[in-house]
């Protein structure tokens, strides 16, 4: 058997991009049914607390590239949205795609490009991710009528509001997703080395 | 059972709806979707337009009332809290103070609230008739013959794919969890919830990699193969077509109004 098969990728690259795939999936897949635990312990009121999607996106960022990264951030709340109504398509999903999605991109580049090590490259992903958050705000703010009451048209009202709720989310995003992370990286080296059976 | 519940569950119906193309109905909820969004906060006539056309769309694929009604009910909390919210918003002025069961609420926020909330329970009516009329493959592949690309169907499929996997797990942890003794208390539940949800994702990375080696050792060569279908039949085209510029023309007409 070649080592180079076609299209010049090699059987590595082959296998590297399978993975890629296979694991942004899932992650998406556990994106949708983690935060449906979550709904179904609080109702509802849980969601904006503790962030539950965000933790399969920023774990899985920690182990794809970042353009798989950016498309699970992506997909993730639009499926979720599309099959769970949840986030509602007004106003949370277009701001959690645009910020999950460049969540995704810069903790992939962080920790897989440049080094970072996941305990660093989490709270710098989560900074980043509020300012994106903060740019998506103050553009959907500008749709609102005029003659609505203040707070309602202050994009900074409103991120320090989104900002403060998620405070025990943010926390957990920092303690479990540098944990998860070397978790599923050992897991994943013991996988690579033979010591699981292969199937599905 | 959740990937069933939530996928595919009632697309063996034979509704006129079901018959359509899976490319038509995508391109057809998606504009209608991009009408509702685009539905200026003045005009709640127009909202009630498109929920005119969603419920008559909904009897003509008959779906059964009850699995409707139970996917919308999904956005119950959503909407239950920004309606308590509703009063904690101090009107902008006198003319905007309106006394409803005896609370001040602002006229312009209950309206906005209004439209958010009618255009999410629409938004989700209509992915609700677009998910529940075709079969996820067929929309995957509609997706891909319109040209979304290939890595993002190839990720959703995926995640349809291991949705009800996954969902199983999750399931039988939940049943060990209970198995073992009742958990009081929400500080409890939750760190009991954590441990489970980070185990899961262990054993997902786990899946991912084992998953992977079996593709390439079933032939996978770094591409997913095209899902392209056949040309859709002209009379659906002309039918979508149809629709689209109706939803464009409705908007306008509501919007000029």
């Amino acid at each position: 058997m070649s080592a180079e098969p076609a299209d010049g990728r090699t059987i590595a690259q082959e296998v590297a991009w399978a993975r890629e795939l296979s694991l942004g999936g899932l992650f998406i897949a556990l994106g949708i049914i983690i935060p449906i635990g979550f709904h179904a312990l609080g109702g509802g009121r849980l969601g904006p607390v503790f962030l539950p999607m965000y933790l399969p996106v920023l774990v899985c960022a920690m182990l794809v590239s970042p353009g798989t990264a950016a498309a699970v951030g992506l997909l993730t709340p639009v499926l979720s949205s599309a099959l769970t109504g949840m986030p509602p398509v007004l106003p949370a999903l277009p701001l959690m795609a645009a910020e999950l999605a460049a969540m995704g991109a810069v903790a992939s580049v962080l920790h897989r490009r440049l080094g970072l090590p996941a305990l660093l490259a989490t709270p710098l992903t989560l900074v980043v991710g509020r300012a994106v958050l903060g740019l998506a705000v103050a553009l959907a703010v500008n749709l609102l009528p005029a003659e609505l009451p203040p707070p309602m048209r202050s994009p900074a009202l409103y991120l320090i509001g989104a900002t403060v709720t998620a405070l025990p989310g943010l926390a957990l995003q920092m303690l479990a997703v540098p944990a998860v992370a070397a978790l599923a990286e050992r897991d994943r080296a013991g996988v690579a080395s033979g010591n699981s059976d292969a199937g599905t | 059972m959740l990937a069933h519940d939530l996928l595919d569950a009632w697309a063996h119906l034979r509704s006129p709806v079901h018959r359509l193309d899976a490319r038509v109905k995508l391109v057809c909820a998606c504009a209608l979707v991009i009408a509702l969004l685009a539905t200026p906060v003045a005009r709640p006539g127009l909202l009630a337009a498109w929920a005119a056309l969603l419920l008559a769309i909904a009897g003509a694929s008959q779906l059964p009332a009850r699995w409707i009604a139970g996917r919308l009910a999904l956005l119950a909390p959503f909407l239950l809290l920004g309606t308590i919210a509703l009063p904690l918003l101090p009107p902008a002025d006198a003319a905007d103070a309106r006394q409803v069961l005896g609370l001040i609420v602002s006229a312009q926020a209950a309206l906005l609230w209004l439209n958010v909330g009618g255009k999410c329970l629409l938004a989700l009516l209509a992915a609700t008739l677009l998910t529940g009329t075709t079969a996820s493959a067929e929309l995957l592949r509609a997706a891909g013959a319109l040209g979304l690309p290939r890595t993002l169907t190839a990720l959703t499929g995926f995640a349809l794919t291991y949705l009800g996997v996954l969902g199983a797990e999750g399931g039988r942890m939940i049943v060990a969890r209970r198995a073992r003794g009742r958990v009081r208390g929400l500080g409890r539940n939750l760190r009991v919830a954590a441990s489970m949800a980070a185990t899961l994702m262990a054993r997902t990375v786990e899946r991912g990699e084992r998953v992977a080696l079996a593709m390439v050792a079933r032939g996978y060569r770094g591409r997913m193969p095209a899902l392209d279908a056949g040309p859709a039949p002209a009379g659906q085209i002309v039918l979508g077509a149809a629709f689209v510029a109706a939803c464009a023309a409705l908007l306008w007409a509501g919007v000029r109004a």
